[in-house]
């Protein structure tokens, strides 16, 4: 399992969302509230500057080190402000072999893209399911892929849905190439007679919107035919979010203020970032929301989601 | 709408509750407790007002309800164990009655059979609001979001048949009956029926005569609403462990129908083994107290979710989708 966070509206000092708040995503690599074990195994980042060179493309930061420790990232983040992130600490089960290393850092962002995703959450027995996603590639996005990461296939299955994969688009187009790509693996699961409980709550972000899925294929169940028995397993996998004014430090913490009638700014995250839960709002489970700058202000959508 | 508890309990049994707790006169404007604290005690209103108070994203607040005297409050946060989803305000002088949580358990698993029935009345309690708090969620889809329904699924009657020893085992590791022994749990399981259903199937489930709990072992489960002809909306999903009918345990009515979203295991439990006679019954009433006010307070959190996201340019937003509807 891993940590997110996404972020879209007025510019925001991305040390504002990865170091400062009291549940920061950066903390969540070691003392993730909502989550029962670390997140060490790598960093990644993309994030919009509507004052840089190639606006649509974002700027990307990855990492195998951990965060907390990295200078260089506490450094940029005091001196970056920028108007849509999506920011991923990646958790692995230990000692399984998973693989761990620069390639298999999230959010993804293939060259002459403009829409970066990242995961949470993993696939039961993808190793099986592989070559039967290959022909549902796109030619054009199957030649990029460069790992076997269950992660990696998912945001290629999803680039795969868009007519122009390296296009701007809006949320609502981005949240419809989310659920065809989850419709894809839900057939491809029952091709393979996969019904073990697998995570996919997925965050896709560019520089006018950010969409979440909440989703868990086959809730509850694990292999053998009993409940699914590791603790995290029981819990069905987080999204929260928050939306207002402003983001901004107040009464001692960082939160949104003010209505969503005049919302200016969203965040999106596995978990709220603050103690205080009381700004933040849970996605319901089997749903989507998308998040959309339209008219200078977010603009919400939220969908079922039954593959 | 809150139950008067005093007036539920018999004097006796009252005069036992409020003998757990100390008196606090609160002045107008004083917050009793903060949103988003760990709660460790309940309240009862002696006398003036208090009213519920909630944040909302964006930091404004809406006054959820004001409670009277007589009205227990302040529960949630000690069944379920997570952060208040409400400040407690004090509208005017008054006096309210602290419990804390290890007196009010005490009492409620160990007090016998007087406990056990303020217990039962606290339960009865819980169970009233999560029934309205689903009714809120119905009529916020009813106004708005077609998008967030599905469609009905086949409905099927079960097949029972006596538990597998396997079943005590998966008991045992499943938090909702962490509170039991190993010598209750075996005993437990034989008085159990199990029954598997495929994923996406709504459970007809055995009429109240037959005074049966339904337990979730394997998959998941989410209790449904219909919203309009053919469509319903799925309501906080339960997790194995998780119950799933318990109306006849509580000798109330059902509003909602019940669908798989995994192939599940579910067992079925005489309502006898929750009463107060016996062996485990105030424990297991407790767990059952428990997994309400966790649905509780996720299905407030739906009707919240669903006031922030769907407005005007939301409808019509699903109106466009109606027709891409999944099936």
């Amino acid at each position: 399992m891993c940590r997110v966070v996404a972020y879209l509206g007025e510019p925001v000092f991305l040390d504002h969302l990865l170091f400062a708040p009291d549940n920061s995503l950066v903390r969540q690599t070691y003392a993730p509230r909502r989550l029962r074990m670390v997140n060490l195994a790598g960093f990644g980042l993309a994030a919009w500057d509507p004052y840089s060179h190639d606006v649509d493309t974002p700027f990307v930061y990855h990492t195998d080190a951990v965060p907390v420790f990295d200078t260089n990232l506490k450094s940029l983040s005091q001196k970056l402000r920028v108007t849509s992130v999506l920011a991923h600490v990646r958790g692995v089960e230990y000692g399984q072999g998973t693989p761990v290393g620069l390639q298999f850092l999230h959010p993804f962002l293939y060259e002459g893209m403009h829409v970066a995703l990242a995961h949470n959450g993993n696939l039961a027995r993808f190793g099986e399911m592989r070559p039967l996603l290959q022909p549902r590639l796109k030619p054009e996005i199957s030649r990029l892929v460069k790992t076997n990461l269950d992660s990696e296939w998912i945001y290629a299955l999803f680039l795969s849905q868009l007519d122009d994969p390296s296009a701007n688009h809006s949320g609502a187009e981005l949240a419809d190439a989310l659920i065809a790509a989850l419709e894809n693996l839900a057939e491809v699961r029952r091709e393979c007679g996969i019904a073990t409980t697998s995570g996919v709550n997925l965050f896709v972000a560019n520089r006018h919107a950010i969409v979440g899925a909440r989703y868990v294929f086959d809730f509850g169940c694990d292999q053998e035919g009993g409940p699914a028995k590791a603790p995290h397993q029981l819990d069905y996998l987080s999204l929260w979010y928050s939306i207002g004014r402003q983001y901004t430090r107040h009464e001692g913490e960082w939160k949104t203020i003010g209505g969503r009638r005049d919302a200016s700014v969203v965040l999106l995250a596995s978990e709220p970032l603050t103690q205080d839960e009381s700004t933040w709002l849970e996605v319901p489970e089997y749903s989507l929301v998308s998040f959309d700058i339209g008219g200078g202000r977010p603009n919400i959508q939220s969908r079922f989601i039954s593959v | 709408m809150e139950k008067n508890l005093l007036n539920e309990l018999s004097p006796d049994d009252c005069s036992r509750l409020l003998a757990l707790g100390h008196l606090h006169e609160t002045t107008a404007g004083e917050e009793l407790t903060r949103q988003g604290t760990v709660g460790y005690c309940l309240y009862v209103v002696e006398s003036g007002e208090l009213a519920v108070v909630c944040r909302v994203p964006g930091n404004e607040e809406e006054i959820l309800e004001t409670v009277r005297p007589g009205t227990l409050v302040g529960e949630l946060a000690v069944l379920d164990r997570r952060p208040r989803s409400a400040s407690l305000r004090a509208q005017r002088p008054g006096v309210v009655r602290i419990i804390d949580l290890r007196s009010f358990e005490a009492l409620a698993l160990e007090g016998g059979a007087s406990g056990y029935r303020i217990l039962r009345v606290v339960a009865a309690s819980v169970y009233v609001r999560l029934q309205a708090s689903r009714m809120a969620v119905a009529a916020r889809v009813r106004n708005a979001a077609a998008a967030m329904c599905m469609a009905r699924a086949p409905a099927q009657e079960l097949s029972w048949l006596a538990a597998s020893q396997e079943v005590a085992r998966v008991l045992g590791e499943l938090p909702a009956f962490s509170g039991l022994g190993e010598g209750e749990i075996a005993p437990l399981a034989r008085k159990m029926e199990t029954a598997t259903v495929p994923k996406d199937t709504e459970l007809l489930l055995p009429p109240c005569p037959e005074a049966a709990a339904t337990l979730l072992i394997r998959g998941a489960v989410s209790p449904c609403l219909q919203v309009g002809e053919g469509l319903a909306i799925s309501l906080p999903v339960v997790a194995p462990g998780g119950f799933i009918d318990y109306t006849c345990v509580l000798d109330q009515s059902d509003s909602c129908f019940w669908r798989t979203r995994s192939q599940s295991i579910v067992a079925r439990i005489p309502a006898q083994v929750f009463g107060a006679d016996a062996d485990s019954g105030a424990r297991l009433l407790y767990a059952l107290c428990r997994d309400m006010a966790n649905a509780l307070r996720s299905t407030t959190s739906l009707a919240m979710h669903l006031g922030m996201t769907w407005d005007e340019s939301g409808l019509r937003a699903s109106e466009n989708r109606r027709s891409r509807l999944p099936a």
